[in-house]
């Protein structure tokens, strides 16, 4: 019998050699993910919308992170904001979509907005009493950009910039190579955030999953870096055994897809023979590929269904044929991501089972899982102490680091 | 939605732009490399909306409609979205949707699929340049379609696990090879 801390099973961190992976009610809890929403999506940064949205005053886009509807604007003053976006009068939205508006106005009542948030007009409000529309403003989140993509934060513990510390360096080399956004796809997926996430987390799946990824990197070029708040995981092109990977399925090996495409101008030779996969906790992973960006969003939906974005920012081609040999590349991550929505569809269907509790890392290509897990369970600790407390089942004996902690499992 | 409603202006569309590029020293080179490919290089484009099978010899520049049953290279697709790529109205997240919705369909080996890339990398130009030295201009007119969207699909993808690949070998051959 397990024990439980909050409304699911205790993790122990023994470290990747001697730990258990995260128990499979992390994944199904319906308790958990609304805890998930009310604390851990409001501490952290999330990846909300792309810099060139809001580049000119006036431009906005709007996007939710836990439960609150927020609008992304950047004023006349030239300042980008994250702006509530709640009508203060009876809480419609001031702003749908995206686009360019001199002022917001909610289509409820008519109150309308400046773009810093400010109320620029009310009507109607003739008679109300001790009503002073001057002083009241929309609320204020956390908002930054990072290279070509804008972040906000509702209740950050950190800055933006220290949070992606670790991988700003990176961007050095792609911050020349003028990437314009190419366009995306979204998908909904049935399974868990944190299973998607776990799947990006390693490559030990890749020969099982995507035989044409497989061919394509080095088993011998992949290594792994643990950032504070990120992680690195970098697969070196071509495999060593020769031509055989097929980009797009369709266009043959590397080294022939190399010779008609070449890697971007000005990459390092890593950068420019490999893919750097990073990933952001908890729900952001940017990948730098000799080719382009692509970045991922995760959107959690419910405990078992989950949204994902892909986007991609190329540089303008340079010919038809670079246009057509970067659908190649686009064309490859789809076939990657469709090989990954199945199994992460599948693995969910086993969280549900009622024999199987937790697995074992693979503690040399699962460093990264690990990783991710002990960030979650440490973010995650005071929260599921606080849930135990608030169900008067008093706190377990947590040390803030999500380990060894827990009372006896009841029910399961 | 396609600019054509009559299979035979269509073909005589597609005839036009690649009879304009065999003739230019690209083509005559591109020609010559085609049939140094020993059994030359035969294109089959299936398209749809108007519906019409081509058979393209890219060694000679000919055309003929029908299917070509020895085709090294076999595309298929809607004619209206041969027309915006021709037309280089798509990016490369729309070039690729074209594949992952299942509007075009390619089919040959890796090496002459790459070689058929470059040839119609090389051949696009010359189709505004057709339509307008004819005078269809107004096939022109077409709405572009969006692009740089992040765009969706309600359709659940294929399934892929424990699927071989068209390119990978069969299991019993591998074994056969150890």
């Amino acid at each position: 019998m397990g024990t439980m801390r909050g409304p699911v099973s205790t993790w122990d961190d023994l470290g990747v050699e001697r730990s258990g992976t995260l128990p499979s009610d992390w994944y199904t809890s319906q308790e958990l993910y609304e805890l998930e929403q009310r604390t851990l999506f409001r501490e952290v940064w999330h990846f909300v919308g792309r810099a060139e949205q809001v580049a000119e005053p006036g431009q906005y886009f709007t996007c939710e992170i836990a439960g609150e509807e927020i609008v992304v604007s950047r004023g006349r003053d030239g300042e980008l904001r994250a702006l509530s976006n709640v009508c203060l009068h009876r809480g419609g939205p001031v702003a749908v979509g995206c686009g360019t508006r001199k002022a917001f106005q909610c289509p409820y009542h008519g109150w309308t907005f400046e773009l810093d948030g400010r109320v620029r007009r009310t009507h109607g409000m003739e008679g109300t009493l001790d009503f002073d529309p001057s002083s009241l403003r929309l609320p204020q989140f956390h908002v930054g950009v990072w290279g070509p993509t804008v972040f906000v934060a509702l209740e950050p513990k950190v800055t933006l910039e220290h949070w992606l510390a670790d991988i700003t360096p990176r961007l050095a080399n792609y911050e020349t190579q003028d990437l314009r956004f190419a366009g995306g796809r979204r998908w909904e997926i049935g399974c868990n955030w944190k299973l998607y996430v776990d799947n990006f987390m390693e490559g030990y799946h890749i020969p099982f999953i995507h035989p044409g990824l497989a061919q394509s990197l080095s088993p011998s070029i992949y290594t792994y870096r643990l950032g504070e708040y990120s992680n690195e995981q970098y697969g070196g092109e071509p495999h060593p055994r020769g031509p055989g990977s097929r980009v797009a399925g369709i266009l043959g090996g590397t080294q022939e897809f190399r010779a008609l495409k070449p890697p971007l101008p000005g990459l390092d030779e890593s950068e420019a023979t490999g893919y750097f996969f990073h990933w952001v906790f908890p729900l952001t992973t940017i990948n730098f590929t000799p080719d382009g960006i692509l970045m991922f969003r995760v959107r959690p939906l419910g405990p078992e269904r989950t949204e994902t974005e892909f986007m991609w920012w190329f540089p303008d081609a340079k010919s038809f044929e670079d246009r057509l040999l970067q659908a190649a590349v686009v064309n490859f991550g789809h076939l990657v991501n469709t090989e990954d929505y199945e199994i992460c569809e599948r693995a969910q269907r086993g969280m549900r089972s009622r024999v199987y509790r937790q697995g074992r890392y693979a503690a040399e290509q699962e460093i990264c899982l690990h990783h991710f897990h002990t960030l979650l369970a440490r973010t995650m600790a005071p929260h599921l102490d606080a849930w135990d407390v608030q169900q008067g089942r008093g706190a377990a004996n947590g040390n803030g680091s999500g380990a060894h902690g827990g009372r006896e499992q009841v029910a399961r | 939605m396609s600019p054509w409603s009559d299979a035979d202006e269509l073909q005589e569309d597609v005839a036009a732009f690649v009879a304009r590029f065999a003739a230019t020293p690209e083509g005559v080179a591109a020609a010559a490399m085609a049939a140094a490919l020993g059994e030359g290089l035969g294109i089959e484009l299936t398209l749809s909306d108007p519906d019409v099978v081509l058979g393209l010899d890219v060694a000679s520049g000919v055309i003929t409609r029908g299917a070509w049953e020895d085709a090294a290279v076999r595309v298929a697709l809607p004619a209206g979205d041969m027309h915006d790529l021709l037309l280089d109205r798509l990016g490369p997240v729309e070039i690729s949707r074209l594949v992952e919705d299942g509007r075009l369909h390619l089919k040959g080996s890796p090496p002459v699929l790459c070689a058929a890339v470059a040839a119609v990398a090389r051949l696009q130009p010359h189709y505004e340049a057709s339509l307008r030295e004819r005078g269809r201009e107004h096939l022109l007119d077409t709405p572009a379609p969006a692009t740089r969207e992040i765009w969706e699909s309600a359709e659940r993808p294929p399934a892929m696990v424990g699927v071989r690949r068209p390119w990978q070998a069969p299991k019993r051959a591998i074994a056969r090879e150890a």
